[in-house]
């Protein structure tokens, strides 16, 4: 088996907002590497800085101080039109809310990332079609966001976020609104993500989770504070 | 990208009503003003654009087909000595009073045209021909003054300044800027509007082929006082700009035009802005995913392109209803093609332009958003 290959790193990366006359470090010069095969777990309370470490290694936030590459490539010098492209070719989204857009069916959702990249709206819908059937919601494809229960919204995006076969697959509380088959079911195909070569990182308040983890990340205060690789 | 686009406009389709409203409106009201701004400019040159005349010499003063003044009749016996000019026809045109059966009182225009060269003769004729103005009496009426003259028909009588004539060609929208037109002969209406024989509003010339008209009014101009030669087109021209100039015509029509514009944009520009806004987090989704700015701004585009293309075709059929409507009136007038392009390109000025707000707010939109 091959070597894990580091798909992001963050050198010293510090992410600062202002506010008026309020200056918020919500990362303190971090640094941190995502690798390949490996599902890694942000842990932290509210506040402590996980939505921003992983927007840095999304590329949807350029860092205030530090670096930041994803797949070798330094991001800080990038265009939004590169970023864009950058994140499309590299890096699935599932966010806490599903963040499914909404006047699109679920077929339209999953191929959005495909007609992105170029492809023909038929070649786009016949992929994402295939993808939506791994998930088992090809019956649902017809139906807009508003018609799915929750574990639906979750796997069309989940389905949305792997159609394009990106490396890195991002996490935002995937399980949070999901009861606790629906959570093991998510968990489980994360993991065969990261064993298939993918890069999963997962943001959870959820203890439950760890047991799913390679690596746990504990994020306080904007700092990294404690890192554990599991047996 | 239209598809999308118009699973946006779909998944909101009061707004997407709302902003196709706005553009049916605005649209529908710059092309109502443009046909009657187009129509009553049409009326202010009928008489100079539906001559023959290839040049119409008036006194030096008149810059205005509907004041002519007048000229003396000596002017056309020495209008016949300049090279290249062929035909020499004097107009008058006077004003007098018809009276109806009912013993109302209508005061037309008489307009006086010399046969049998009629280099003004009565135009768009439904009924009769323009040598029944040579039978005693003879004057042509038009079908939308018929009614407003109790009804007459062909051959019947109609007193003009107390005397007994009769209506020989009947027009259909042969009318005037200044109300009525009556033509008749010279002569007639030199009686009828109490002219001197010896004058005439006008006198027009036809040019010999071969002759360019612009020479010939140039030696014109050069050879007499008292009197200015025009060729047709150029004095159609000023004719339109004395009348809009000193009418308020153009600048009432042109301003309500801006309004409907801006209001057209309003309406749209709120209508999009606040689609928008209710969507903030699918965009921010979309660019969250990988969509460029330049994407989500092709879908915004794309929405106002689609509720401009259906507005415009709505305001169209409108529009083309209207025009046949009251043409049945008397206001008739033609869409030319610039027009609609024009109207075409003031429905994408503001559909575009009402999705700039949209756009801007939307470019702002952090892909970051998405994990708050």
């Amino acid at each position: 088996m091959p070597e894990p290959e580091v798909l992001a790193r963050l050198e010293q990366a510090k992410k600062i907002y202002q506010s008026g006359d309020t200056t918020i470090t919500a990362l303190d010069s971090t640094t941190m590497e995502v690798r390949s095969r490996e599902l890694v777990l942000v842990e932290g309370p509210s506040g402590s800085g996980k939505t921003t470490l992983i927007s840095l290694i999304g590329c949807v936030i350029y860092p205030t101080e530090g670096k930041v590459f994803v797949r070798n490539v330094h991001t800080s010098g990038l265009n939004d039109r590169q970023l864009s492209k950058l994140r499309l070719e590299n890096i699935g989204f599932v966010f806490q809310n599903f963040n499914l857009i909404a006047p699109f069916s679920a077929l339209d959702n999953v191929a959005f990332p495909l007609r992105l990249m170029g492809k023909s709206g038929k070649d786009a819908r016949q992929e994402a079609l295939a993808q939506l059937e791994k998930l088992g919601l090809a019956g649902r494809r017809k139906n807009r966001p508003k018609e799915l229960s929750g574990g639906q919204k979750q796997r069309v995006a989940i389905a949305r976020a792997l159609v394009t076969n990106p490396r890195i697959l991002l996490c935002d509380e995937p399980t949070a609104s999901l009861d606790h088959t629906s959570l093991e079911k998510i968990m489980s195909e994360l993991r065969n993500l990261s064993r298939e070569g993918k890069a999963v990182v997962v943001v959870t308040h959820d203890p439950r989770l760890e047991e799913y983890a390679d690596r746990i990340v504990r994020v306080e205060d904007g700092r990294i504070v404690d890192e554990k690789t599991s047996g | 990208m239209f598809r999308q686009a118009l699973q946006f406009i779909n998944y909101d389709k009061p707004k997407a009503f709302g902003a196709t409203l706005g553009v049916l409106v605005a649209i529908f009201l710059i092309g109502q003003q443009a046909g009657i701004f187009i129509f009553l400019t049409s009326l202010m040159t009928t008489l100079v654009d539906n001559s023959k005349a290839d040049i119409w010499v008036v006194n030096d003063k008149a810059r205005d087909a509907n004041r002519l003044g007048q000229v003396d009749m000596r002017y056309a016996r020495e209008l016949k000595s300049i090279p290249g000019v062929d035909i020499v026809s004097p107009l008058v045109l006077a004003g007098a009073n018809a009276k109806l059966r009912n013993g109302e009182q209508l005061p037309v225009q008489l307009v006086g045209v010399e046969a049998p060269e009629f280099l003004l003769e009565p135009w768009r004729v439904i009924k009769g021909s323009k040598y029944g103005l040579l039978d005693n009496g003879g004057v042509s009426v038009d079908v939308f003054d018929i009614n407003s003259m109790d009804s007459l028909e062909l051959g019947e009588p109609l007193e003009i300044s107390g005397r007994r004539s009769y209506i020989k060609t009947i027009t259909r929208g042969a009318r005037g800027f200044g109300g009525s037109l009556l033509v008749t002969t010279v002569n007639r209406a030199r009686t009828l509007g109490k002219v001197p024989a010896n004058k005439a509003s006008a006198i027009l010339l036809a040019v010999r082929d071969g002759f360019p008209a612009d020479s010939v009014v140039a030696a014109i101009n050069r050879s007499f006082f008292g009197i200015r030669a025009w060729e047709r087109e150029a004095f159609s021209q000023q004719t339109r700009k004395e009348n809009l100039s000193n009418s308020g015509i153009g600048t009432s029509t042109f301003t309500l035009i801006i309004f409907a514009i801006i209001s057209g944009m309003v309406i749209i520009g709120l209508t999009l802005y606040s689609a928008a806004i209710e969507r903030l987090n699918d965009y921010a989704t979309m660019k969250a995913i990988g969509a460029s700015n330049g994407y989500v701004t092709r879908i915004i585009l794309s929405q106002a392109l689609l509720i401009a293309i259906v507005g415009f075709s709505l305001a169209a059929v409108l529009l083309v209803g209207f025009r046949k409507g009251i043409a049945g009136a008397g206001v008739i007038f033609e869409y030319g093609w610039m027009l609609w392009v024009g109207l075409l390109l003031a429905t994408l000025l503001l559909s575009l332009g009402g999705a700039l707000l949209a756009i801007f707010r939307i470019r702002k939109v952090e892909p970051a958003s998405v994990f708050r």
